[in-house]
């Protein structure tokens, strides 16, 4: 009778606010998960808004008809680089990642010369480029086997600072 | 005196607070864990790498270094880098204007105070910014400057309508 009476008492020493603190432990991993879930929502979105905010100003067909260089520039302000250039096979949309530059001050759109089937020239007078890689391939495309090199060819010294005094 | 288990108990205001907190600090943990992953990734692997030359620019206010990074499990291939610092700074203080693999013949020269070329035979450029600039202003614009006219990097198919690759 005594120990029962005193287990009864334990156990309702265990039920103190003091040990209600440590919430269970699914609660914490749901919590996390969906930490974890805000943030990948978060970045489709964007990805959402970035593609609805350019508008296309050049799209140049290959020799071969298979991917189309597209030089887009931003509609409104944010979100998303003020310019960028993507290779996409022919007639697809948009993306919004995976450009081959991010660009901005591009007071005109560059000129989009396909030199071969693979080799594509970029020639600008003015403009900046970030994140500008000569390759591209896609392994959504041809299985990946289908490479295109993009050269940069500005057409004056200074395209994306001042020039200084003198030029 | 000994206190029991049942004896710590916290006032029920405070354990409200406390567990929000802990909610809140989960939640958060999630949102940033993406990014923290990603930071603590390139950190723990980013592999040594070594000055391999520093050109100055004919104003003498600024430094084009030239770093080889080592090959590492984010980049099974050693790599080229130009930084841009102010003069006689560390590269790692600097601004990476040209990454790039597979390099061959890489030169780096100032032909003005404001400009800085790139010259390479081959490359694969996995990185190019056509600008560098600094919180008092300063800007120098970068170009490169392949040797080939045709390919840089790939390589043309020796059959008849064959596609253009990448070396093995």
């Amino acid at each position: 009778m005594t120990t029962s009476r005193a287990r009864a008492t334990t156990r309702k020493a265990d039920e103190s606010p003091g040990l209600r603190i440590r919430a269970p432990f699914v609660a914490y991993g749901s919590l996390f998960l969906l930490g974890l879930l805000a943030t990948v929502s978060w970045q489709t979105l964007g990805d959402y808004a970035i593609q609805w905010n350019q508008r296309e100003l050049v799209r140049v067909t290959s020799p071969d008809r298979q991917l189309d260089a597209v030089f887009v520039r931003r509609i409104l302000p944010f979100p998303g680089p003020s310019n960028a250039l993507y290779l996409i096979p022919r007639g697809d949309p948009l993306p919004a990642l995976g450009g081959v530059f991010r660009g901005s001050r591009f007071h005109l759109p560059p000129a989009l010369i396909w030199k071969n089937q693979q080799l594509l020239e970029v020639r600008y007078q003015t403009g900046c480029v970030d994140g500008f890689s000569n390759l591209w391939h896609s392994s959504d495309f041809q299985s990946g086997n289908y490479y295109v090199e993009v050269r940069l060819e500005p057409g004056s010294t200074f395209t994306c600072v001042a020039s200084p005094p003198g030029h | 005196m000994k206190l029991n288990r049942s004896q710590l108990t916290v006032a029920p205001g405070l354990e409200t607070g406390l567990r929000r907190l802990a909610f809140l600090s989960v939640f958060v943990m999630g949102v940033l864990s993406p990014s923290l992953a990603t930071i603590l990734w390139s950190d723990a692997l980013s592999p040594p790498q070594h000055e391999v030359a520093r050109i100055t620019a004919p104003d003498k206010n600024h430094d084009a270094v030239v770093v080889q990074v080592q090959a590492s499990l984010l980049s099974p291939e050693p790599s080229w880098q130009v930084c841009m610092v102010t003069r006689q700074t560390p590269a790692a203080r600097g601004k990476v204007v040209f990454s790039a693999t597979g390099v061959s013949d890489l030169t780096v020269t100032w032909p003005e105070s404001r400009l800085v070329q790139i010259v390479f035979d081959r490359a694969r450029v996995n990185y190019f910014t056509n600008a560098s600039s600094w919180s008092d202003g300063d800007a120098i614009e970068v170009r490169m400057a392949p040797t080939n006219k045709d390919f840089s990097y790939l390589f043309a198919s020796a059959k008849a309508g064959g596609l253009a690759q990448p070396p093995k």
